[in-house]
């Protein structure tokens, strides 16, 4: 090479050169010894005379990298910030013990949710030390009926999230990131948006059935709307960052961008959305079942409701019950969905 | 042009500020950030004295605290932050026991703030006249027709024309460089005793910037203003400064007149600053760079903070912090070095360069280009290339019949402004954008458009790209491992797992960083760790050319000179080509064989380095050429503006040719303007 | 701006026809007995029940009657001034929508005079409410902005939380409770007597939600705002604090609340379906549902219609109010995601 000579001159030059190829013996290879925060000078101490005080120093080329070193981690911090939040954590609590309590609850109780009915000696009987809750309508026994409606709603209210999630996300992220689908997907998204989902409910449920099943598939048929738009939207925030430009660059599959690139991006929104989805589905159960859209032969939250609503005034407790449940169950997602956010942001990451 | 604005007598300044009191005088001034629960501080007692009509310059790197620092003159700290020792007297008053409501007297009315970035700056929902006017109304207690009156006058003084039509428009109307003249228009509509000015031509291009510096150069002339200005560029402090502060982990190391700082500094940081200069740097040889980062402010400093990077550290630096020393009446340094019992040592030979009046380096003829090689070898050529975005009326062309040739082993850079088509062309190759019409050839072979899988990859592996922003082009959430060997794991590049860690360790090492670094996530390092980190992931693809998109743009400057001299000494070694995109024609001097100057998609020039930098001849590269900053303030002061007014080419009748002026000089231009450049060069 | 206005009608108008076109195909899937009322059902014989179906057209192909459906869309007819349908050209013309015949649930009546009256009840409960919502919302959403993290934050917050939180039916009920038993309001909307006193309550459960929502948004949109740098040069310049907020942030946090103005407006006419049922209003809420469990086809087409046509007006009035409102929108043709 023509440069050769030139070498030379790097060599005697006296002003600070770097030498960007690390000495082989300052390396510690060992990355698992602990370091010390502060730097220390073993060959400078404070007790040195004052001739050697104005001398040069040893050079350490390794302590000139290292300085800039924090020990941040992005979901440690998030954890860190959640954590902070008080109202969430408790109401977590509160919320994952009323789950395991449903459990126990039709265990402990007195009577099983298969009770016969006796609509005319035990219709609506005000709690009691034999039926905790009281009586339904048909002489059951309540509590077993609000412990099961409990359980039942909260899977179905997971499940149901659990797949509106799952289809917001795929679809949002083919969406964002593969132009060409993007006029597709935003006009069926308009499509589908420009009517009120309860006209498509309606359809179904009247068209194919008003079955648990159908429904519930039909609630993540149209559920997954507002996650798909709100993962494309950050797809496009994230899709031209140099950093997935650089993988393109190095010949990365798109699956592989989506999944390493961008997903890790996007769990805080998931999660987020996730815990919007929960109480979100338990009212609109609520809605179809006051409305006569879903037929549900078990007992769900939203058939107590709806059913305590017009004996309201004569039994307060039938809607009492399912009401606070329902609340609870609300407040916990809102919160720690919020808190999450919150934690998420790395603004808030003080 | 006005030559009154120009002139510069740094001795009759320096007497004239050793007879004042000074007008504004921070004391000892902490300032510290609650972050995560930790205690950050970032200004480290820090003391500074400002003198009526003045202009100081205070340069740092970021998170050296300079903006910080003047960010407690204005009362404006982020929420987490505050003044937690020392004071600020101005006007008789101590600013830092201020609360909210003492800073409605201050701020705007006394001391105003020009911010950085133009674009986000401005209410976009308001026009421009009506955010100019607000200013006038609170401050000059005028209202109504006479305050629009006054609108008028600032908008014309702060050279924007037509200012009628422009007061009805709204920001997005504005480019960039005529938003950052509405912004120093609304603090100069406050009429503030000082402004201060943080970075505002950092977002903007050099020729722009040129013009932006003239014009706070004239108002503050106009109005008697004392000006503090803020930025990382020397060149720009050249331009502007009477003072210099440099500023390094939160506190100011030294400062001085201009000319006593860039002609006799005395501290080893502002050396080294200085002697990173690609301006000073000789072809060839290596920058003599700053090792490492700035430290983190976290942590507590002992000593001086600079030590750990300072080859020519003493003992006492790493034990105790150097008190002030004086160097003249004006100029002062904190520096253990100058303390009596030191031992005498000499300003590096670098800094002497800058003194003295630089004689053009011409065009070596021992220079070896590889374009001149009979032996040479295209390695990637460009044909005819068209870039358009958009489609029917929103059609926009971005790049448009360019062509060029890339020899193997050499240094190809493209220089142009912001928005002209430069980062585009470079995509373009690498093909992340696909091209509307025209061909790329690899080593002669088509790559552009459809090609085979077994091309795909050999193209892949034999062409990388680095790119802008450190801070953005890693992913956050994934290891430096995963990272740097995402090309081995995509084409399977390794034998087993072992095999590849290996090869991430051995990339890890060419680029300067220690192989431990493979297990940390990206934030964990620096702007230039970072880069480095960009550079091995290109680096472990094996590849032979390289596209350069403005790597060091965003880094600091005493970070710029490692990377420059790793790609060279990559170059060296591995035998690369690169296509080095940037905008800054000082540091692509320093690093390439030949230039293609770009403007609006077209380029309009191209020659080797040193004969483009002898004989420029097209208007824009005579324009762009004029407006680089000179780290000299004697030189920067008096050099001559060009404006590059597009509207001169009169293509109508005679159209425009790419034509070889001279041998390897190409230029563009119809046969009457070609005429005119072969007469200046006496043809 | 003419030109865009023009293609984005075009659009608009060719949305509306594919939801109708997919809603009308729909329906002709359904048994051909939903055609009859349930009385013809019964009498009809199987020759008769044949007759009805070729007049009405039912027994052509799906397509040729989709094609039928939309020629005889637009009805234009001479009326005297009593308003009879005559033909002997002494009146003036009328044009008018023809959605054809209720079936079953309003009997013989033309779908577009039930969807006329069942609208207006609607839109009544529904302005007032949007009203009501969106003063207080916007106003209390501004509070909790400009003091953020105070008192006023919390409680507002808590707020929001708890509606969203409790089930509406569980919110309605107390409200109606609470309405009947303290200020004795009615608990049945009527028609009648007391209408106004009737839609007290409506209206109030209504507001609870919506207030809440806008009470979000807003806060949300101030507190966005107050982050952009733009607020840090406006301070620079000297402004205090609450100049700022009223002079810069209020008016930039309304134009993403404003594009969805026209939208909420339009679709009042759809009524509520919860609260309509729960106060037994005869308004559009319940219609669709009621329709479509009849199989009162004609009706559920009509209905679908109506509500498609305002989605999509709303959204387009939306657009345009945008780009009225903050210069740097640049009408062009595509349509977004909102």
């Amino acid at each position: 090479m023509p440069n050769n000579d030139r070498q030379k001159t790097v060599q005697e030059m006296e002003a600070p050169v770097v030498n960007l190829t690390v000495d082989e013996k300052s390396i510690d290879t060992n990355p698992k010894k602990e370091r010390p925060m502060g730097r220390e000078y073993p060959h400078a101490r404070r007790d040195m005379p004052e001739k050697q005080l104005f001398e040069f120093a040893e050079y350490h080329a390794q302590d000139a990298e290292r300085t800039g070193y924090s020990n941040y981690s992005y979901w440690k911090s998030v954890w860190a910030n959640f954590i902070k939040n008080k109202p969430a954590v408790i109401m977590t609590i509160v919320f994952l013990a009323l789950f395991i309590f449903t459990f126990v609850a039709s265990a402990i109780g007195k009577y099983d949710i298969n009770m016969k009915p006796d609509p005319i000696n035990r219709a609506y009987l005000p709690p009691s030390a034999e039926y905790w809750f009281g009586t339904d309508g048909i002489g059951r026994d309540y509590w077993a009926q609000v412990w099961y409606a409990t359980r039942a709603s909260i899977l179905l209210a997971v499940l149901v999230s659990l797949g509106q999630i799952a289809v917001g996300v795929v679809i949002g992220l083919i969406w964002g990131y593969v132009r060409k689908l993007d006029r597709f997907f935003t006009e069926l998204y308009n499509l589908i948006d420009n009517i009120p989902t309860i006209i498509y409910m309606t359809l179904i449920a009247l068209m194919i059935g008003k079955s648990l099943l159908t429904m519930g598939i039909a609630m993540i048929a149209f559920g997954w709307l507002a996650t798909a738009r709100n993962v494309r939207n950050l797809v496009f925030m994230y899709r031209d960052r140099e950093y997935n430009l650089a993988s393109r660059c190095l010949g990365t599959k798109l699956s592989r961008i989506l999944f390493r690139n961008i997903f890790p991006y996007l769990i805080s929104v998931i999660i987020l959305r996730m815990a919007l989805a929960i109480p979100g589905t338990i009212a609109y159960e609520t809605t179809l079942t006051y409305l006569g859209l879903m037929d549900i032969t078990k007992p769900s939250l939203g058939m107590l409701l709806s059913s305590a609503r017009a004996i309201f005034p004569r039994a307060s407790y039938t809607l009492l019950f399912p009401a606070i449940i329902v609340s609870i169950i609300t407040i916990t997602f809102y919160l720690v969905g919020n808190a999450f956010s919150d934690a998420c942001d790395p603004r808030n990451h003080v | 042009m006005n030559t009154d604005i120009h002139s510069v007598d740094f001795d009759a300044r320096a007497k004239q500020i050793l007879s004042q009191k000074p007008l504004l005088s921070a004391e000892e001034v902490e300032v510290t950030f609650m972050l995560r629960g930790k205690k950050l501080t970032a200004i480290r007692r820090a003391s500074l004295d400002l003198y009526e009509g003045e202009t100081l310059a205070i340069v740092g790197e970021s998170g050296s605290g300079k903006s910080v620092f003047t960010k407690t003159f204005v009362g404006m700290l982020d929420k987490n932050g505050s003044i937690t020792h020392g004071s600020i007297h101005y006007n008789g008053e101590d600013l830092a026991k201020f609360q909210e409501k003492d800073w409605l007297r201050i701020r705007g009315k006394k001391i105003a703030m020009v911010t950085q970035d133009p674009m986000t700056s401005l209410n976009p929902l308001k026009t421009v006249g009506k955010q100019i006017q607000e200013s006038v109304e609170l401050h000059q207690g005028l209202k109504g027709s006479a305050a629009k009156e006054e609108t008028y006058r600032i908008l014309e003084s702060v050279g924007i024309h037509d200012p009628k039509r422009r007061y009805k428009q709204y920001p997005h109307e504005f480019s960039g460089g005529m938003r950052q003249r509405v912004v120093i228009a609304i603090a100069v509509a406050c009429n503030p005793q000082i402004l201060i000015c943080d970075e505002p031509t950092t977002a903007l291009d050099v020729t722009i910037q040129a013009q932006i510096l003239d014009l706070i150069r004239r108002l503050q002339k106009e109005r008697g203003m004392t000006i503090i200005y803020i930025t990382h560029d020397l060149g720009v402090v050249a331009n502007v400064a009477d003072r210099v502060a440099v500023m390094y982990a939160g506190q100011i190391i030294e400062i001085g007149m201009a000319n006593e700082v860039f002609f006799d500094p005395w501290h080893p940081y502002t050396w080294a600053l200085l002697s990173a200069l690609p301006q000073l740097g000789v072809k060839g040889e290596k920058l003599p760079a700053i090792d490492g980062t700035p430290p983190n402010l976290f942590n507590e400093i002992k000593g001086d903070a600079f030590a750990p990077r300072n080859r020519k550290a003493l003992n006492i630096d790493f034990l105790e912090e150097p008190p002030m020393y004086e160097v003249t009446a004006t100029h002062m340094v904190k520096a253990w070095i100058r303390d009596p019992r030191a031992p005498k040592v000499e300003q590096p030979q670098a800094i002497r360069k800058l003194s003295e009046p630089k004689e053009e380096k011409g065009t070596d003829p021992n220079a070896y280009h590889p374009h001149k090689d009979p032996n040479r070898e295209a390695l990637v050529e460009v044909r005819n290339m068209q870039v358009t975005f958009g489609s029917g009326r929103k059609k926009f062309v971005a790049v448009d019949d360019v062509n060029f040739t890339i020899y193997k082993g050499e240094t190809f850079s493209l220089v142009g402004e912001s928005g002209s088509g430069k980062t585009t062309i470079g995509r373009a190759i690498v093909r992340i954008n696909p091209i509307t019409s025209g061909e790329v050839l690899f080593r002669g072979e088509r790559i552009s458009g459809k090609i085979s899988r077994e091309m795909d990859e050999k193209v892949i592996r034999s062409m990388q790209m680095i790119f802008q922003d450190p801070m953005a082009s890693l992913n956050e959430r994934a290891k430096v491992d995963y990272i740097v060997s995402e090309g081995l794991i995509n084409f399977h590049l390794y034998k087993d797992d072992h095999d590849r860690q290996d090869k991430v360790q051995k990339a890890l090492k060419e680029v300067g960083l220690l192989p431990e670094f493979s297990s940390r996530f990206p934030h964990e390092f620096s702007g230039g760790q970072r880069q480095r980190i960009g550079i091995a992931r290109s680096l472990i693809m094996q590849p032979e050319f390289i596209v350069a998109d403005e790597p060091i743009s965003a880094l600091d400057v005493s970070i710029r000179a490692q990377v420059l001299n790793l790609l060279n000494e990559l170059k060296r070694n591995r035998g690369l080509t690169y296509l080095f995109i940037a905008h800054d024609l000082s540091v692509v001097r320093f690093i390439s064989d030949r230039i293609a100057v770009i403007h609006k998609g077209r380029i309009v020039e191209l020659a080797e380095t040193e004969e483009l930098f002898l004989h420029p001849m097209h208007p824009y590269t005579k324009a762009l050429l004029s407006a680089v900053p000179n780290p000299n303030p004697y030189i920067e002061r008096t050099k001559e503006l060009l404006v590059y007014d597009p509207s001169i080419h009169d293509y109508s009748v005679d159209g425009p040719k790419w034509v070889e002026i001279l041998p390897d000089h190409f230029v563009y231009g119809n046969e009457r303007e070609l005429d005119g450049y072969r007469k200046e060069l006496n043809l | 701006m003419v030109k865009y206005i023009l293609k984005r009608t075009g659009q608009s108008i060719l949305t509306i026809l594919l939801v109708v076109s997919i809603v009308f195909l729909l329906m002709r899937l359904m048994p051909s007995d939903y055609f009859f009322t349930e009385d013809e059902l019964i009498k009809f014989t199987e020759e008769q029940k044949e007759d009805k179906l070729r007049r009405l057209g039912l027994l052509d192909p799906p397509l040729v009657q989709l094609g039928n459906f939309y020629m005889n869309l637009i009805k234009v007819e001479q009326v005297n001034d009593a308003g009879k349908v005559v033909t002997d050209g002494t009146g003036h013309l009328r044009v008018s929508l023809n959605l054809g015949e209720s079936m079953r649930l309003e009997k013989g009546q033309p779908v577009t005079k039930v969807i006329a009256q069942k609208m207006g009840i609607s839109m009544n409960i529904g302005l007032i409410s949007l009203a009501i919502s969106l003063v207080l919302g916007v106003v209390l959403g501004v509070l909790q902005a400009n003091f953020k993290d105070g008192l006023i934050d919390q409680i507002g917050t808590a707020y929001t939380v708890i509606v969203n939180a409790v089930p509406h039916l569980v919110i309605y009920t107390v409200i109606m409770i609470a309405g009947a038993s303290w200020f004795k309001l009615p608990m049945r909307y009527s028609g009648r007597m007391n209408t106004e006193l009737s839609m007290v309550l409506p209206i109030i459960c209504l507001s609870v939600g919506s207030t809440a929502g806008y009470m979000l948004w807003t806060r949300r949109y101030m507190v966005d705002e107050l982050n952009k740098d733009y607020i840090r040069l406006a301070k620079l310049k000297g402004l205090s604090n609450t100049q700022v907020m009223f002079r810069h942030v209020l008016r930039n946090a309304f134009v993403p609340l404003a594009q969805y103005l026209p939208y909420s407006i339009l679709l009042t006419v759809g009524g509520s379906l919860l609260v309509e049922t729960f106060f037994s209003v005869p308004g559009m809420g319940p219609e669709l549902t009621k329709a479509i469990s009849r199989y009162d086809l004609n009706l559920v087409q009509g209905i679908v219609l109506l509500y498609a046509t305002m989605g999509i007006i709303g959204v387009f009035l939306g657009d345009i109010l945008m780009t009225l409102i903050d210069p740097r929108i640049k009408l062009t043709g595509k349509g977004d995601v909102r």
